[in-house]
């Protein structure tokens, strides 16, 4: 289990709840979470990798995307996450439990071109001033918010240090190209509190901020 | 094993196979 998905800060004698941004991902050992699910999930930028988590499956990655989802509240994605995501499992019914998971909870979507966000349910549109709408969302009471894919995003948060914690599961291979987690010449100090191996060769490596 | 783990499996297949994302023959094999 991820320790503790809300710390507590004291201010006075008041114990006051800190929602945390959480960036949960696959990716491989040369920092690429593009299209980790299927062969034509993200093509851009030439990339035909797509689906290399595939072979590496383990049910306790499954598993531990319930536990996940069960401490956080909200999905804040970029466009074309939000988009490839909204297009697989908007269409799930009503009862489906992984269908559920995904349908039910909030999702923020950050995005200068998209004009209208009802092809998933439940979504919200962030259009300008992202740095202080996603600040303004992460102050108000909730449980985590997490990121999955959405590179751009990700960079975007990491340069304004808005990002609490990471939830990598690791991949034991190298993809060479391909949308990356960590954007170049950007330094990320990080405190590991987690770490598992599953008997296919992937590590969930659980970091918070140093 | 974990049952919710292979069913989240099952239902994500589904559904990129129903979006046009998935492929029955992974690209990269685990030696």
């Amino acid at each position: 289990m991820l320790s503790g998905f809300i710390s507590a800060q004291y201010r006075g004698d008041k114990e006051v709840s800190v929602r945390k941004i959480v960036v949960s991902e696959f990716m491989s050992l040369d920092n690429v979470i593009q299209a980790p699910g299927g062969s034509q999930e993200d093509t851009e930028g030439g990339f035909t990798h797509g689906g290399w988590t595939g072979p590496f499956w383990h049910d306790d990655i499954g598993a531990h995307f319930f536990e996940e989802m069960q401490q956080g509240d909200a999905l804040l994605l970029g466009r074309k996450t939000w988009q490839i995501h909204g297009g697989a499992f908007e269409q799930m019914p009503v009862g489906d439990p992984f269908g559920d998971v995904m349908n039910t909870v909030r999702k923020y979507v950050v995005s200068t071109t998209l004009t209208t966000v009802s092809a998933w349910r439940n979504s919200t549109l962030i259009h300008n001033n992202v740095v202080e709408e996603i600040r303004a969302l992460k102050a108000q009471p909730g449980k985590n918010i997490f990121i999955d894919g959405s590179s751009v995003l990700v960079h975007t948060l990491v340069e304004h240090d808005l990002i609490d914690e990471y939830s990598l599961w690791v991949y034991p291979l190298v993809l060479g190209s391909g949308k990356k987690l960590f954007p170049e010449g950007r330094h990320v100090p990080l405190r590991l509190i987690e770490s598992k191996a599953v008997p296919s060769g992937v590590v969930l490596m659980h970091y918070a901020r140093a | 094993m974990s049952v919710d783990g292979a069913m989240a499996r099952e239902r994500i297949k589904d559904a990129f196979t129903q979006a046009g994302y998935w492929t029955e023959e992974p690209l990269i094999k685990v030696p």
